[in-house]
């Protein structure tokens, strides 16, 4: 009789269980791809246009010069491009073709400075450099993905190495540069609950010594599920610190106005993001980032391939 | 007078029904007479509201259901009647909730709760207390941007205030606990129990509002206040014990 009893119960949750396994979708996002008339669809345009976040970020190549400032000017006359986020790196040259083309077009430059610059001797005076270099840049990220994207073969480092520096250069701006720049953290891996982990790590190696107004707390942000997992810290420790996200976006094409349409709103219920940066215009031709990119073949120019989400942000009205 | 407005009288005169026969010492049933048993549960439940606006959640009135804030859950529960009222109770619940289905990663809530039944003949009273504890849906999570001029950004971030951990899910403070209550009327007839009702929850909701000036000074407002949040629910039980 108990046997029975407990096969009964067995069997009753395991079909329970069942079905609410079934009725969840693992927690993807589960975004359709755009139809063929979508540049012609008003509706679609406007839903796109209202949730779309107008920052972008853009990798500085020279490869993609006409294209890029063609790509930026489009968006930009649009409406629907106020800023583009840019790594320097020390080798970069403020009069780099690249750079400058991008600085032409006048949209807000959130300058990216490369993880190299951790491990440069004389950080302050190298930042002095860089902040005299761009006058017009107001926004500074120091790092991103510090722990994740540094080759095996370099120098590496932790979350309480990448504080001690980050404290260094908060120091000196708050000491020479306050008011002219305001900085932003490294964005950690934007999937995965490590990003969350190392925000902590952050936490508990000082950044709430930090000034909330002179300090933004960069995230990437690539599936809701690496986002809910900041929910606690943000809305606790660091409830006074404002959130850009610093790249978003998904690997498809098809399915990037679904992106937009579906989880910018998510970001920003759940993490309060100000900003959310697309990733990215051009992510090359060939490689892993090539489907983020929303042109493709810039070579091509004036008829280099623009993703359906460029078409919708572009569209005329 | 709008469906809401109608299901907000069905719930206050329930409460009130509940209050009044509690205070009638109507009598329940005997020991010998009362039904004990333990019941699996399965149901469903609905929710809406406006964390936003007048009538929302946050500025409680009795217009329960505001406009823009659905969300559906699945329950699951076991359900004990003890053969004798225990310290005043007539038994204790164990449950599981799945708040939105179409996400896994959040609104997963566990509760235990304790309950009086009271037999009113056609159908008995049920009132209930307890906790639930859990990581909720992202539903409770919304960011209002504001209009802003020259250049000043101005939104609200109104959210469930996360006061505890729950194991393998982001870091300290991604969890909530907090209280409720239940008034429901049920049925048990042979082995099966059907029931209808409402929880109201008692969360604590941080309510944010900032303004970023074109110089980037940030301005606060950051308030915290217990919210009830109530939902309807039915459920049908298999006698398991």
């Amino acid at each position: 009789m108990p046997q029975k009893i407990a096969d009964r119960l067995l069997s009753a949750m395991s079909f329970i269980v069942l079905s609410v396994c079934m009725a969840c979708d693992g927690g993807q996002l589960t975004p359709v791809g755009p139809t063929e008339s979508a540049i012609g669809d008003d509706r679609l345009i406007d839903q796109v246009r209202l949730q779309w976040s107008p920052y972008l970020g853009v990798h500085v190549t020279a490869e993609a010069l006409d294209t890029y400032r063609d790509a930026l000017s489009t968006l930009r006359s649009k409406g629907q491009l106020r800023g583009v986020r840019v790594e320097l790196n020390p080798n970069l040259s403020p009069n780099d073709q690249a750079i400058r083309t991008i600085r032409s077009t006048g949209v807000e430059l959130l300058a990216l400075m490369s993880n190299e610059y951790l491990f440069v001797d004389n950080i302050e005076r190298e930042f002095d450099e860089v902040f005299a270099d761009y006058p017009e840049i107001r926004y500074f990220q120091i790092g991103n993905e510090v722990t994740t994207i540094l080759p095996v073969d370099g120098p590496t480092i932790d979350i309480a190495g990448y504080m001690a520096i980050f404290r260094r250069v908060y120091d000196h701006v708050q000491d020479r540069h306050k008011g002219r720049v305001v900085l932003l953290t490294q964005s950690p891996l934007g999937s995965g609950s490590r990003g969350a982990r190392e925000l902590q790590a952050m936490v508990d190696h000082g950044l709430l010594e930090l000034d909330p107004n002179q300090v933004v707390i960069g995230i990437n942000s690539y599936d809701l599920d690496s986002a809910a997992q900041y929910l606690g810290l943000l809305g606790g420790a660091l409830r006074k610190y404002r959130v850009w996200v610093t790249e978003s976006g998904i690997r498809d094409p098809k399915l990037h106005i679904s992106w937009v349409q579906e989880n910018y709103p998510r970001l920003r219920n759940l993490l309060r993001a100000e900003r959310i940066y697309w990733y990215t215009l051009w992510g090359g031709d060939v490689g892993s980032d090539t489907e983020f990119g929303l042109i493709k073949q810039p070579g091509n120019y004036p008829n280099y391939w623009r993703s359906p989400l460029f078409s919708v942000l572009t569209a005329e009205r | 007078m709008t469906c809401s407005r109608g299901l907000a009288l069905v719930f206050v005169v329930v409460l009130m029904m509940s209050m009044n026969l509690a205070a009638q010492e109507v009598s329940t049933l005997t020991s010998s007479d009362r039904k004990a048993g333990t019941y699996l549960k399965v149901g469903l439940a609905q929710w809406q509201g406006n964390i936003f606006s007048k009538n929302s959640l946050t500025n409680w009135d009795i217009d329960l259901f505001g406009t823009n804030f659905e969300l559906r859950s699945v329950k699951l529960s076991v359900e004990s009647y003890f053969r004798e009222p225990l310290v005043q109770l007539s038994g204790l619940s164990v449950g599981y909730r799945k708040d939105n289905l179409h996400r896994s990663e959040s609104g997963h809530m566990m509760s235990l709760g304790f309950f009086r039944d009271i037999d009113v003949k056609v159908f008995a009273v049920k009132t209930s207390a307890g906790v639930e504890w859990g990581m909720p849906s992202f539903s409770f999570d919304q960011t209002e941007l504001r209009s802003g001029s020259e250049g000043i950004v101005r939104y609200r971030h109104a959210y469930i205030y996360r006061n505890t951990d729950v194991p393998f899910v982001g870091t300290n403070t991604d969890g909530v606990v907090y209280p409720f209550i239940e008034v429901s009327v049920l049925q048990r007839p042979w082995g099966l129990l059907f029931e209808m009702g409402m929880r109201v929850g008692f969360p604590r909701f941080n309510l944010d509002d900032y303004e970023v000036s074109p110089l980037d000074t940030v301005g606060y407002a950051l308030n915290q206040k217990r919210v009830m949040v109530p939902y309807m629910f039915a459920e049908f039980g298999v006698r398991i014990f």
